[in-house]
């Protein structure tokens, strides 16, 4: 590859009248490489609370090409990413109820990790979206909250346009791929 | 005390056959109305005896509907609603009090079922296009106030929620409004809120239910903002640090170059 290329990343929102309390999106670019973050944490704070968390993961995801040994390398940008969300590294709240996925490109290739997923979905151009990987796959397995060691990471054989992931909730079973428009239900617009 | 000339005495109700005499018994109540005398304790005494020749005289074909009669038949409301559910009798009261009494039809409905889907349509029927208004503002302590803003969102009331969101400076409103994917109006909202001396955590509540980029709508705002009340950009920047475009946005306005990123 000669530009690194990485899918759309989203989160699902969560079932309820408030559905992307505590969600995040991040897009970093380096030279060659994207990091594209999305998920949700403080889903059972206040709004305002839920906000400030979700503002400062932001903040400190967009500093990860700052920390990362080699901003050229999309390993070295994931690894960047869960040293940032360490307990005690960067972020001043516990992140114990996190879940996110994050996609990571580089000229070689797109690797994909992740924590407190219940279900990953990629789409293909004029196609619908499918399951990512199989309901017992280790992405999918892991429970909410900045892991203690640094998680797996998968590459895509193939690169989708989109990538689609619904985080666990504290409280609430998962749902699912909803019906209607997924990107409204991502809550991106325009 | 005395009776007014022209009215039939309690005991005169007390006698008659609800049914075979229902056009004297209306006719009476219409005079004693008029009269300011109170009739509800004779209306209950009726109902005790014939709860559908109570409805009959009510909200039947030849129900009056004076705003005595409406008061009245209002009072009693709890009479009535055994012999029709509630949603279609208030709407029957709503047709019978024209344009005068039927706000008077609204607040009652609210106020013995406060958390009723069929509030809506009858709202709108009422309140046209401020729909929402009088029911929304009487349920603001009420925990369902977030659910029934999302009610009016998806019949299509915008300028009521638009004016509970303004003079309530509640979010709830503006939940709904994003949850109807209603854009504009939550530009507008937005707006509005924003130009209040205390605003409310606008961005915060945008975040939670628009999507966590809610960028398009905050500049929309801005731009609003910008022109119509300007010393309050400030307020609208320090709630969206979070969203370093919007502080581009502004830069942008300042200096009359318009961010192209943002739609």
């Amino acid at each position: 590859m000669d530009e690194a290329r990485a899918p759309l990343t989203y989160a699902l929102g969560d079932p309820g009248p408030l559905p992307f309390r505590g969600h995040f999106r991040v897009e970093v670019r380096g030279p060659g490489s994207v990091l594209r973050v999305a998920g949700r944490l403080a889903a059972e704070d206040s709004v305002v609370d839920a906000h400030h968390a979700a503002a400062e993961v932001e903040d400190a995801l967009r500093g990860v090409l700052h920390r990362a040994v080699d901003r050229r390398s999309r390993h070295a940008l994931l690894r960047a990413l869960w040293e940032t969300l360490t307990p005690g590294s960067v972020l001043r709240r516990d992140a114990q109820d996190i879940g996110l996925v994050a996609i990571s490109a580089d000229r070689e290739g797109v690797s994909l990790s992740g924590v407190g997923l219940a279900g990953a979905w990629y789409g293909l151009a004029g196609r619908a979206p499918r399951p990512l990987v199989p309901p017992d796959h280790p992405l999918l397995c892991s429970p909410l909250g900045a892991p203690p060691v640094l998680p797996g990471a998968m590459t895509l054989s193939v690169l989708p346009e989109l990538l689609v992931v619904e985080v666990r909730h504290p409280t609430a079973p998962p749902s699912g791929l909803p019906g209607g428009d997924l990107r409204a239900a991502c809550g991106v617009r325009g | 005390m005395s009776r007014p000339a022209g009215t039939l005495p309690d005991r005169w109700f007390a006698e008659v056959d609800p049914r075979a005499d229902i056009g004297a018994i209306r006719d009476a109540l219409v005079a004693r109305v008029q009269a300011g005398v109170d009739s509800e304790a004779v209306v209950r005494e009726l109902a005790s005896r014939d709860r559908v020749a109570l409805a009959e005289l009510f909200i039947g074909p030849r129900a009056v509907g004076t705003p005595e009669m409406l008061a009245l038949a209002l009072s009693v409301a709890d009479e009535l609603e055994r012999a029709l559910s509630p949603g279609p009798l208030y709407r029957r009261l709503s047709d019978l009090a024209g344009d005068g009494g039927r706000q008077r039809v609204l607040l009652r409905a609210i106020e013995r079922y406060p958390d009723a889907g069929w509030l809506v349509p009858l709202s709108s029927r009422i309140e046209g296009p401020e729909m929402g208004w009088t029911h929304l503002m009487a349920v603001l302590d009420r925990s369902s106030f977030l659910d029934t803003c999302s009610a009016y969102a998806t019949a299509g009331a915008r300028r009521g929620l638009l004016r509970v969101a303004v003079a309530t400076r509640r979010i709830e409103p503006m939940a709904a409004l994003a949850r109807a994917a209603d854009e504009r109006a939550l530009v507008l909202a937005t707006a509005y809120l924003l130009q209040d001396d205390d605003p409310p955590p606008v961005g915060a509540w945008l975040a939670a239910v628009w999507g966590p980029d809610p960028t398009s709508v905050l500049v929309g705002a801005l731009s609003l903002l910008h022109a119509r009340a300007p010393e309050r950009v400030p307020l609208l920047l320090e709630q969206c640090w979070r969203w370093p475009r919007v502080a581009a946005a502004a830069r942008g306005l300042v200096g009359g170059r318009p961010d192209p990123t943002v739609g």
